[in-house]
């Protein structure tokens, strides 16, 4: 227990868990925008698997960190769009396709996978730069630079998209759309709004961050790509956003919670604490579960979430 | 007086469907042009195509002369064409200037300035004399301050010709009175108005011309005042309309069904909250309850039906406490319910006729046994029910989704009033149908009170309520009025309970 | 709150069968593409398949053996899915019931004659399964939890308890993650010796008309379908719907588990860390695909266990992965479930431009 209440070994947990934040935290973000334009994207998994396997792929004949990210954010993109072309234009229900095109990218992804790289006793490894970044001087600070100001550049960037995202949510004409569509459709469609096209741009914002989000678990945080790589972090994300109120800085603070819980248990695991690892290793559903009983009823979920808006109806 | 609006030979046809069949009317600037119709005329449509919701399959649109098209409800708005709906266009989570801002492509078209949109809301306000609070939230509001809003929304864009449908209908008298006030100021200020209603009375009150569309066809424009209520009443409707149809011998025995006492049940707003009501029905009777939408209606009706809580006070039937029974147990005692949503809440869709007619009987001993549905037998039934009703269908078995609205509502009935209720409560029956079915509907809760059970009716449709009912009280506030009875039962006094005003003394009975 | 509503159109049979034939060629057309470009001529590749589906005897019971379970637990999510619930919470609950009635075979005395310990193993598994499921429907109406999300969360939750008892405290002596072996006598009896396929399969069939009969002709089949239809009607109507949540997730789960029990008993006789199976999802994709008919079920339970054992013929011949299956199942699925859209699109439009012609 001694070795629990180090500092160092403190220091290193939180370190950990803020970088475990960042692919739980940017699919969620994404999931905002989805949801408050009215479409509860069950696909978020399937978009972040999608994303780690292109972006592992590009960084393992370009090595180029950037260049992987934006093609992982890519791939989510064009995952999204199918999924927003299913539900807005087809109006399937959301859940269903969500699921099954879930399924099609666990395919999909473990097929090319196996067809790129075979089966080997020695996986291929992302090799790319790790994207560590100290900020000057913060970094310094003891214990609270190795945590906050010696981070991945995503984590900085994650920042940014949060505050980004608030912004554009609370003060902008597109976020009034945006949260107008998932309120009342009708209502926005008569006020000039193109409902569709919000729903596929909310979509297209999901998809680019579901992406980055995998990415980062096969580029940085395995090094390398296996099959179901997201573990359903996807689904995570999908209860933290009823957790944090589809606001993004409350969405922050719970993936931040998240995100240590899931260092704090693979510490434990190395540490040898004397539980079984199993039992650990299920600490981040279980916490998912507890969210989702504490905080669904009191939740304001978009009014409109879920549903199929037609345009032209009799 | 120059024309603001040509639409010539509007056709909209949905699927075989032909909603608007080849209409023409046109609106001088400055004057308020009803559009005048019964449920189903077309009226929505052709304003919808006006607003650019709907594409017309075939016509021409011409605004102050010059032809144009109208793609989307932002070229419309940004033609000067404002629409308020029937069905507030409001987000209730937004506040007031949220609202109003949403959607404009002028200086908020990016990034919004709340303070710059908040001061012009109020000058706009101050100039129609309009009553606006930008910071409310929407749900907080009530529906004539709402409405208000919504105007604010259209003029805040720069509306020169308004439309509204159907705007009086969730208002009270005095919250009528005053937008038709506001209605006249605008019309001094050079606006134009398009008025859509089915109600006689109004249009007859406000407007300059009359157009009066039928089954999807316009059988003619007029000068309001060159025509009568009678005249109108013949166009709308096509043929020669008796007003009203009556109830003779009514036998009302003294034994009360059902009671409420001192009941308190909470409403989704506060007016809506039902304080202390009490009042009763007897067997053979038809007890009316009128009154404007969202004072109660709703919240009465489900507290009996068990579909609400009451929070004190007490329902009972025949004699038997029923207070906050279950659903099941308050079918069970001979409560029939036709609710307001056919097809959401009386039917369910996706199910056949068959399984409809037991939906609410499923503990039936002639259909059920052992758990199980006998549906050979109930076949048989269901036979007789569709030759007794005359349910008109495509296919026998086909899902009661591809049901008119008319049928859909016979079936509703037939299920409920076959069940020998001791009551039968009948929210808004004859929403949206055709005469004929009206017609029809009436006769068979006429019928159900002669056999013996006691009926609550709620309505807005005054001339029915007047008709089929015995006894009327108004509810207004969540409070009900004195019952009013023969001589006293007369629109008048309807009209001024509805509007929460007292009638005078010694005009009502018991 | 989060609804997750499943509305099912009783289309006329014709668009339905056309659908599917357009669905599965369309699915087909795609894993052609994805076999194409692997280098691998697409008819040798398929050749392969059948070859691999049917050859053998051996293949075929097998077929009949995966089928088993997946059949059991489609009935499964199709009740679910009939009351307008997702249960993806499958996985879980087979894990559940097949520890739990793996322990009445190897705890309780060893006299007791196999067709009781049946009986008892087949109670225990659907009554776990069943709380496991029903649980997941207590915190739907309780706490009005999204169901979707419970369910997978609780797999993880049931994977990793399972897993640890099984490397524990109930792990058979040898080393190895997995319980103990169920006695001989307490297997069920293979169709044919030496072929993977069971008895159990009865079971799945019964269930089959089980189902279809709870359907079409039980209140409490018709309260069910209510409730999934219209939540408002079915209140409406009386039907108590905390209750008959927690009911339909209860079922579900109890299906869900009894697939556990299937497995234990007929194919593994214990139970082992890391059979990971995505059983649930692809059951679910069934019961999708049959529309949720109970006799369809079964038959799309036959073809992706076809498409399965097929697909491993063609990885050991031709190098081409499994996974390819899943691509397949799932793109069948999704063109299932856009076509009546996409047709009444299409219908819409040509209707428009005859309307235009001036009619």
């Amino acid at each position: 227990m001694s070795v629990l209440l180090n500092a160092t070994f403190l220091a290193t947990l939180l370190a950990a868990g803020v970088r475990m934040t960042i692919p739980i935290l940017l699919p969620a973000v994404g999931e905002i925008f989805a949801e408050r334009s009215g479409i509860l994207n069950i696909n978020l998994e399937g978009q972040m698997l999608i994303g780690a396997f292109c972006s592992f792929v590009v960084s393992y004949y370009t090595h180029s960190l950037l260049l992987s990210l934006l093609v992982g954010a890519a791939s989510g993109v064009l995952l999204a769009m199918l999924m927003a072309v299913c539900c807005v234009r087809w109006h399937c229900n959301h859940c269903v396709i969500g699921i099954t095109l879930n399924m099609f990218s666990l395919g999909f992804t473990s097929f090319w996978y196996r067809v790129i790289y075979g089966v080997t006793t020695a996986p291929p490894k992302a090799d790319v730069s790790s994207g560590m970044v100290a900020i000057p001087g913060l970094s310094k600070i003891p214990f609270l630079g190795e945590i906050l100001f010696q981070q991945n550049f995503l984590f900085y960037l994650s920042l940014v998209i949060v505050a980004v995202s608030f912004y554009i949510l609370h003060k902008t004409q597109f976020g009034l759309k945006i949260r107008a569509t998932g309120e009342y459709p009708r209502a926005a469609e008569t006020m000039g709004v193109n409902v569709s096209r919000i729903q596929v741009i909310s979509m297209a914002i999901c998809g680019s961050l579901a992406g980055m989000g995998g990415s980062f678990l096969s580029l940085i945080s395995l090094n390398r790509f296996v099959d179901n790589i997201t573990a359903s972090r996807g689904f995570i994300a999908l209860a933290i956003v009823i957790f944090g109120k589809w606001e993004p800085w409350k969405v922050l603070l719970a993936s931040l919670l998240f995100g240590t819980i899931d260092a704090l248990q693979l510490r434990l695991q190395a540490v040898g604490v004397d539980a079984p690892y199993q039992l650990l290793s299920m600490l981040p559903y279980l916490l998912t579960i507890f969210v989702m009983i504490f905080t669904a009823k009191r939740s304001h979920s978009p009014a409109a979430l879920g549903e199929n808006y037609e345009r032209e109806q009799v | 007086m120059p024309d603001i609006l040509n639409m010539v030979n509007m056709t909209k046809c949905f699927g075989t469907f032909k909603a608007n069949d080849n209409i023409s009317i046109d609106v001088h600037e400055g004057e308020i042009l009803a559009l005048l119709g019964e449920n189903g005329a077309g009226k929505t449509t052709l304003m919808n195509l006006l607003y650019g919701l709907y594409q017309p399959t075939a016509g021409t649109i011409y605004l102050n002369g010059t032809e144009v098209k109208i793609e989307s409800p932002l070229t419309a708005i940004s033609m000067g064409i404002g629409m308020v709906h029937q069905h507030f266009m409001l987000v209730k989570a937004f506040k007031t200037w949220e609202n109003i801002v949403l959607g404009l492509q002028d200086e908020q078209r990016t990034i919004l300035k709340e303070e710059m949109a908040k001061e012009k809301i109020r000058a706009l306000a101050a100039d129609y004399h309009l009553q606006l609070d930008p910071d409310a939230q929407i749900d907080s509001l009530s529906v004539g301050l709402q409405q208000q809003v919504e105007i604010a929304k259209v003029l805040y864009r720069g509306c020169r010709l308004l439309i509204m449908d159907e705007p009086t209908g969730v208002l009270t008298p005095m919250e009528k009175e005053s937008i038709f006030i506001t209605l006249r100021e605008l019309t001094k200020k050079g606006l134009s108005v398009i008025f859509i209603s089915h109600k006689l009375e109004e249009v007859l009150e406000i407007s300059n011309r009359v157009a009066v569309l039928c089954r999807g066809k316009n059988v003619c424009t007029v000068n309001t005042k060159d025509v009568t209520k009678e005249d109108l009443a013949r166009m709308m409707v096509g043929r020669d309309v008796v007003l009203t149809v009556e109830r003779k011998n009514a036998r009302i025995e003294e034994e009360t069904v059902v009671a409420l006492n001192n009941v308190c049940v909470t409403g989704n707003r506060l007016a809506s909250c039902l304080k202390n009501m009490s009042f009763r029905v007897r067997k053979g009777e038809i007890f009316g309850i009128a009154g404007v939408d969202g004072n109660g209606q709703s919240e009465l009706v489900e507290a009996i039906n068990g579909l609400r809580k009451v929070e004190s006070g007490s329902i009972t039937l025949c004699g038997r406490d029923i207070t906050n029974a279950r659903i099941s147990e308050i079918i069970q005692a001979g409560i029939a319910f036709v609710p307001e949503d056919r097809k959401a809440v009386g039917t369910v869709q996706n199910f056949n006729i068959d399984r409809n007619l037991i939906l609410r009987n499923l503990k039936d001993r002639r259909f059920t046994k052992h758990g199980l549905i006998l549906y050979s037998i109930l076949r048989k039934e269901t036979e007789q029910t569709i030759d007794e009703f005359d349910i008109r269908f495509a296919k026998r078995d086909d899902p009661v989704r591809h049901m008119s609205g008319g049928n859909l509502q016979k079936v509703i009935l037939a299920r409920e009033i076959k069940s020998e209720p001791k009551l039968l409560v009948a929210m808004h029956p004859t929403r949206g149908l055709d005469v004929g079915a009206i017609e029809f509907i009436h006769k068979q809760i006429i019928d159900a009170a002669n056999r013996g059970a006691a009926v609550l009716l709620v309505s807005t449709e005054l001339e029915e309520i007047i008709s089929l009912s015995d006894s009327v009280s108004v509810i207004f506030d969540g409070r009900l009025s004195a019952p009013l009875r023969g001589s006293s039962l007369n629109m008048e006094n309807l009209g001024l309970l509805m509007g929460g005003s007292k009638i005078k003394e010694g005009e009502t009975d018991d | 709150m989060i609804k997750t509503p499943m509305t099912w159109n009783n289309s006329r049979i014709s668009k339905t069968v056309l659908s599917f034939l357009i669905a599965f060629a369309a699915a087909f057309l795609f894993s052609i593409l994805f076999i194409a470009a692997l280098g691998v001529n697409p008819f040798v590749a398929y050749g392969k398949l059948i070859a691999g589906a049917f050859g053998r005897t051996s293949s075929i019971f097998e077929i009949l053996a995966k089928a088993t379970p997946l059949t059991i637990m489609g009935l499964g999510v199709s009740i679910g899915l009939r009351g307008g619930f997702s249960n993806l919470g499958g996985d879980g609950q087979f894990y559940v019931g097949a520890l739990s009635s793996v322990c009445i075979g190897l705890y309780l005395p060893q006299t007791i004659p196999a067709p009781v310990i049946w009986l008892l193993a087949i109670l225990t598994a659907l009554v776990s399964g069943g709380l496991y499921g029903g649980l997941a429907g207590y915190c739907k109406t309780r706490f009005n939890t999204n169901e979707v999300i419970i369910t997978i969360m609780m797999n993880y939750v049931a994977q990793y308890v399972v897993s640890w008892l099984v490397s524990g405290p109930l792990q058979a002596p040898g080393g190895i993650p997995q319980t103990k072996a169920l006695a001989a006598a307490y297997t069920i009896p293979k169709l044919l010796s030496g072929t993977r396929a069971h008895w159990g399969i009865m079971l799945a069939l019964a269930l089959v008309f089980l189902v279809s009969f709870l359907f079409k002709r039980t209140i409490l089949g018709f309260r069910i379908e209510a409730l999934g239809a219209s939540p408002a009607a079915a209140k409406y109507a009386g039907i108590n719907s905390k209750l008959y949540t927690a009911l339909i997730l209860a079922l579900s789960g109890g299906f869900c588990g009894l697939a556990g029990m299937i497995e234990v008993y007929g194919t593994y006789y214990r139970v082992l860390d890391g059979i990971t199976t995505s059983f649930g999802f692809t059951a679910m994709l069934i019961a999708l695909l049959a529309q949720l008919n109970p006799f369809g079920i079964f038959l799309g339970s036959i073809f992706i266990s076809i498409l399965t054992v097929g697909a491993n013929s063609m990885q050991i011949a031709l190098n081409i992965p499994t996974s390819i299956v899943n691509v397949i199942q799932s793109l069948i699925i999704i063109f299932i479930l856009i076509m009546p859209s996409v047709t009444t699109r299409l219908a819409d439009r040509h209707r428009r431009r005859l309307d235009g012609r001036g009619e």
